[in-house]
């Protein structure tokens, strides 16, 4: 093997269009190992679709998604998650009627790449359960949870997949301040134990302070791309996303 | 969750073994032996078809399947002459062989629209095997198809197609194996696998969970079961009509039973089977001889109204009380 | 090889009276359907069963056929509200529950039908002849004519209620889109009302035409049913002009069926025809804006 910094995910020139409509063009960018790239821009600017191409769930219209060295663009969405990719969505996906530690079992059960026993995958998730402080509940029915314990079950559930490469869709949205701040503990946490990260959100509290590097999406295409410092100050990221800060801001 | 599989598990064996030991209080009652054997035969066919109903699909369309298996075993009786032991096994293969056209084609329909494809589903091998009179003798059926055979152990003779007895136990050890295997099924990996699709397929797609193929293989594992009780009815009738097998009843009874008996417990569906049908057979048959199927539509329409859970919930509610 | 020109005639006369037949089975199930979103899997029995109902008034107090329309019409509607009253009842997930509800009143209403009216094949024979138009020699009989005017004639009525009256325009917008209607006002129980007791009319009138073109048997619903579906799937709710337009489509399938390879194979049509139409469209019935 070689000793150049690995790419964990590489997109390519991709572009989506839904009839008539450009909803993604020409996207390309790569992502190292252990990095976190956050990806921001107004709602509607095409960050949910991207997420859906890189994870199986829309076939692109052109370009490729190369993961861990592997074209993967006509893979499926399982195959992805056994190959080592994860995902939350924006509303959160969970088993309704199983309890949070079923749910996370669920993940580590049926996610990675080997198979572990009944009794290691409950050992497993117990320990994410922790984690995210959702060790109190782990009887509970899934559906009783609020909002905020249902994205962190998600996220607990994700991780139970022992994914190298995690994308994290709106996880920020609906959430407190406080609850914001955990979360972004939470995910530098995770960096140290040598996961990749890409998250989106159209909020900055969360995504600024613990990104690498940030890129600006408006209207399907890539505006810019740099440090959170150096994008924020950046005329254009600006304009794009700042005129519709006010909009946003009211959901979120 | 957690007590409930142990205190249900005591119940259904302390069922399994009632009606095992109550022929030996009264070996002449030939009437309940008859009514619980095809009571047991139901209870089976519903299994069969909760398999399916795992994996999140309401079909109403199992009498494709039934059938299906009933022709199968019955044309390979009547022209090659082969023991019903051996067409029955086999005969369902034409199930299986219709499970597989149905997951082709229905792999994208969910909920509602999966169930009125397989209402439709139903018409065309009963189209067919109606109108196809040179091969199945078409809506004319057939009659004098063999009965199961008679098993010799040494000096002891089961004679399976003429002892009612013997045929009640026989009818009785298949549901008691289809029961134990439809457990340890719901218990298994897979049986996992089968319930985070039904409740969440985006998730369980999300988790690596090949979602069509597992929805696929409960599909199959469930017309073959379905095959194997039409195939039985056929030889315990000795008779096969296209009207008969192929009927709303049929694809009607396993969902009523299911509902009815509880859809969350392993012994709901049996535990339906064997309340309603000799409900509909002792009590029903004698006061109306023509509709009394009629009783089956009630329970259903008052089950989902009143107690949607079915009767095995209700009665392990108040057991953990 | 003669390739006579006559059959092709009688196949287009026979699929266009049978199809506009077609379309007044579907109406009352799309009107129930688009209203309410549920699924009457016993239109087709209660279809079948006001067939019955103008039957006996026929055969056993030797009503004229034309005579047992209105107290059918006023029948099946009555009957409609008791299921309205009993599909209100059921929880979510909702589409699912009234399938598997109605589904057991089907079965339910079948064993009646086997009580009351016993399992034989039973024709209403109105007394209509047939003609021959000389020269081309179709044989074209009344009660096709009758079939084709009635079935159109309830068809367009439907389409004038929905299109040029206040009623039609509220009951459009429920079937757009049930909350925002119910945001401007409109009082959705009454719609859900209406759409059953239309519903109701409708299969009060299918169910004479039905006993006087094809033979009644208690199990001959679920057919009807399935015809109702493929033509409701095919045009989406609240569309008549596609729903007329799929009515027609399948009654010409079916009658070219029974011309080329013999009526027992008809069956087969609406069976296959819902099959591959939900291969295609497996999100199932559209709610587009009528057209």
């Amino acid at each position: 093997m070689d000793n150049r910094p690995q790419i964990c995910l590489k997109v390519s020139r991709l572009s989506k269009r839904y009839g008539g409509q450009q909803v993604l063009r020409d996207i390309s960018f790569s992502l190292q190992e252990g990095e976190i790239l956050g990806i921001i821009g107004p709602n509607g600017a095409g960050k949910t679709t991207l997420f859906n191409i890189i994870t199986g769930w829309v076939p692109p219209s052109g370009g490729e998604v190369v993961f861990l060295g592997e074209k993967t663009t006509d893979w499926t969405p399982d195959r992805l998650c056994r190959g080592g990719m994860a995902r939350t969505f924006q509303i959160p996906q969970v088993f309704p009627e199983m309890s949070v530690l079923e749910n996370v079992m669920t993940g580590a059960w049926f996610g990675q790449q080997s198979r572990p026993s009944a009794a290691q995958a409950r050992d497993q998730s117990r320990e994410l359960l922790g984690l995210v402080e959702l060790a109190a509940k782990e009887a509970t029915p899934a559906r009783e949870l609020s909002l905020m314990q249902q994205r962190l079950l998600e996220l607990a559930r994700a991780l139970a997949t022992r994914p190298k490469l995690l994308l994290l869709d709106e996880v920020a949205a609906g959430l407190s301040l406080k609850a914001v701040k955990c979360l972004s503990n939470l995910i530098l946490r995770l960096r140290t134990q040598g996961l990749t990260l890409l998250l989106t959100d159209h909020l900055l509290h969360l995504i600024m302070p613990v990104s690498d590097r940030l890129l600006a999406l408006d209207q399907g295409e890539i505006i810019a791309e740099g440090s959170p410092q150096d994008l924020i100050q950046n005329p254009e990221v600006e304009s794009a996303y700042l005129g519709v800060r006010g909009a946003a801001g009211e959901e979120g | 969750m957690k007590l409930k599989p142990y205190h249900s598990s005591i119940l259904a064996t302390a069922a399994a073994l009632g009606l095992a030991a109550w022929p030996l209080f009264f070996p002449d009652a030939f009437l309940y032996f008859q009514v619980l054997g095809m009571a047991c035969l139901y209870g089976t066919l519903a299994l069969a078809w909760s398999i399916y109903a795992l994996s999140g699909a309401i079909s109403l369309g199992h009498a494709a399947f039934f059938g299906l298996g009933a022709y199968g075993s019955a044309l390979l009786n009547h022209y090659w002459h082969w023991s019903p032991f051996l067409t029955i096994f086999l005969g369902s293969l034409a199930s299986v062989s219709f499970g597989l056209l149905w997951s082709l084609f229905f792999r994208r329909l969910r909920g509602v629209y999966l169930g009125l494809a397989s209402l439709a589903a139903v018409e065309i091998p009963r189209v067919i095997i109606d109108n196809w009179d040179a091969v199945t003798y078409g809506s004319m059926g057939m009659t004098g198809l063999g009965k199961l055979p008679t098993l010799s152990l040494g000096s002891w003779q089961l004679a399976f197609g003429s002892d009612l007895k013997a045929q009640y136990y026989l009818l009785l050890t298949v549901v008691i194996g289809a029961t134990i295997l439809y457990k340890l099924a719901m218990g298994s990996r897979w049986g996992w696998a089968l319930r985070a699709v039904r409740e969440n397929e985006t998730a369980a797609t999300m988790m690596g969970i090949r979602v069509n193929r597992e929805r696929t293989k409960a599909l199959l594992c469930s017309s073959y079961l379905t095959g194997v009780c039409g195939a039985l009815y056929a030889h315990i009738l000795g008779l096969i009509e296209p009207a008969l097998v192929f009927s709303l009843h049929v694809s009607a009874l396993p969902l009523i039973f299911t509902i009815f008996g509880g859809r969350t417990l392993f012994f709901g569906p049996v535990l339906g089977a064997l309340l309603l049908y000799p409900l509909e057979q002792l009590v029903f048959q004698p006061l109306f001889p023509s509709g009394h199927a009629a009783v089956y539509g009630l329970v259903i329409i008052l089950t989902i109204l009143f107690f949607p859970r079915g009767i095995a919930a209700w009665i392990t509610a108040r057991k953990s009380a | 090889m003669s390739f006579n020109a006559w059959p092709w005639f009688q196949i287009i006369a026979s699929g266009f009276s049978l199809g506009s037949f077609y379309a007044l089975v579907a109406l009352g199930f799309s009107l129930i359907f688009g209203i309410t979103r549920a699924f009457n899997l016993a239109h087709g029995e209660m279809i079948v069963l006001g067939g019955y109902l103008a039957f006996v008034l026929w055969k056993f107090y030797q009503v004229p056929f034309f005579l047992t329309l209105p107290p059918c019409l006023l029948a099946m509607a009555g009957l409609s509200l008791p299921l309205y009253l009993l599909l209100r009842r059921l929880k979510e997930p909702y589409a699912l529950n009234t399938l598997v509800v109605t589904f057991g009143l089907a079965l339910l209403l079948q064993n009646l039908m086997l009580v009351l009216f016993s399992a034989d094949y039973r024709l209403l024979d109105s007394g209509l002849t047939s003609f021959t138009i000389p020269r081309i020699g179709i044989t074209f009989s009344w009660n096709q004519g009758v079939l084709l005017l009635l079935s159109l004639l309830a068809t367009a009525g439907v389409h004038l209620v929905l299109h040029h009256t206040f009623l039609g325009k509220a009951l459009r917008a429920t079937i757009q889109d049930w909350e925002a209607a119910q945001m401007a006002g409109i009082n959705v129980k009454l719609m859900s009302f209406i759409a059953f007791g239309m519903g109701g009319m409708l299969i009060g009138l299918a169910g004479p035409l039905y006993g006087q073109n094809m033979y009644l048997y208690p199990t001959a619903g679920t057919e009807a049913t399935l015809i109702a579906i493929i033509i409701t799937i095919f045009a989406g709710v609240g569309r008549i002009r596609t729903l007329l337009l799929g009515g027609w489509l399948l009654g010409l399938m079916e009658s070219a069926a029974i011309f080329t390879v013999g009526s027992k194979w008809r069956e087969l049509v609406s069976a296959a025809v819902l099959v591959t139409l939900l291969y295609f469209r497996p999100e199932g019935i559209s709610f587009r804006k009528p057209g």
